[in-house]
């Protein structure tokens, strides 16, 4: 390709440009050529001296090594995984044990807590005069003994 | 032979360039350069470059019972080259760990490859100073558009044969070509 086909090129993509815009398009065209005999001129020197065939059985070989990479890379992913999940579920397990154990002592405590408001409260009912009316009852007894005195001492002076 | 467009020739002679895929070599010999061309301007790494260009044509070999000559040899060569750089960019991405090859080519380098000739040493150092930018504005265009730019002013490729390669519509090509052009010239100082 000549540097007037590049500047065609370019053109083409900018028809309605300016003769200033022109010149630019034309600096470019030519920075342009350059860079593209420098790429054939790089891709010359760097042609492979090896047979096609053995071009070939390289690139088969390049494939089934990079087939045989995924799959170790897979591999590896899969054991990453597992080796993160176990600690997790482990952990996952742990704690539950540990909220479930948390929760039946908690249960265990409640009971006990309520098995001795229960005793409490049968001893309060199986008493005769429970605690609080005890004072009650206290003062109804000397009433009734102060009752009996002065009944027994009128019949002894109603006697005499 | 290499600048031939099988789908515009005659019947007789399509199948003829569909039955030249049969000898095998004589398509290596003449496509491997173009083919490697392409792909040392698009990744700038010698090694990356000649490893797909070995594995492109392993490719075409396996799936020569496939070509049909709707395209030239030229042009479906080209596409599975375009297809085998895509994955290798794509898987390059996913393995962002791996180290830069130590092949890759520099501006410097590029540059020092203009063939002599100028007027004057000042000629030649303007000339290389210009590769360099080109090459360097080049690296930092998208993979569309660099393909597509590689392909028209390296491989002086027609829009329609660049659609064909790269299964794009000639519009897009064109978009993605102007695209590149502005990128380039303004990364070289120009306005458009």
């Amino acid at each position: 390709m000549t540097k007037e086909t590049t500047n065609r090129q370019v053109q083409d993509l900018y028809p309605e440009s300016d003769a200033t815009t022109k010149r630019h398009l034309e600096g470019l065209a030519n920075s342009i050529s350059h860079f593209r005999t420098a790429v054939h001129h790089a891709a010359g020197q760097q042609a492979s001296s090896l047979p096609i065939a053995r071009q070939l059985e390289r690139a088969a070989q390049r494939k089934r090594s990079a087939q045989r990479r995924i799959m170790l890379e897979w591999a590896v992913a899969m054991a990453l995984c597992i080796a993160a999940l176990v600690p997790a579920t482990s952990y996952y397990h742990t704690h539950e044990t540990r909220q479930q154990a948390q929760r039946q002592a908690q249960l265990l405590k409640q009971r006990e807590a309520d098995a001795a408001l229960l005793d409490q409260v049968a001893s309060e009912l199986s008493e005769s005069v429970p605690d609080s009316l005890q004072p009650l009852a206290d003062m109804d007894a000397d009433y009734t003994s102060n009752q009996t005195t002065v009944k027994e001492t009128e019949k002894t002076n109603g006697r005499n | 032979m290499e600048q031939t467009v099988v789908s515009e020739l005659p019947p007789l002679a399509r199948e003829q360039a569909v039955l030249d895929l049969a000898d095998f070599d004589e398509v290596v010999r003449l496509y491997r350069q173009r083919v490697f061309r392409f792909l040392l301007a698009s990744l700038r790494d010698r090694e990356t470059a000649e490893n797909l260009t070995q594995d492109c044509f392993l490719r075409a070999y396996m799936a020569r019972a496939h070509f049909r000559g709707d395209s030239s040899l030229s042009t479906w060569l080209l596409k599975i080259a375009m297809n085998l750089l895509r994955d290798h960019l794509r898987s390059k991405r996913l393995r962002f760990w791996t180290k830069t090859r130590e092949t890759a080519l520099d501006p410097i380098d590029v540059s020092d490859w203009v063939p002599d000739g100028r007027s004057s040493p000042e000629a030649e150092l303007i000339a290389r100073r210009q590769v360099g930018h080109v090459w360097q504005a080049v690296n930092q265009l998208p993979p569309k558009q660099r393909s597509v730019f590689v392909l028209r002013f390296v491989e002086e490729m027609e829009l329609k044969e660049i659609a064909e390669t790269t299964g794009m519509n000639p519009s897009t090509v064109k978009t993605h070509l102007y695209r590149a052009l502005a990128a380039v010239r303004e990364s070289m100082g120009g306005k458009l």
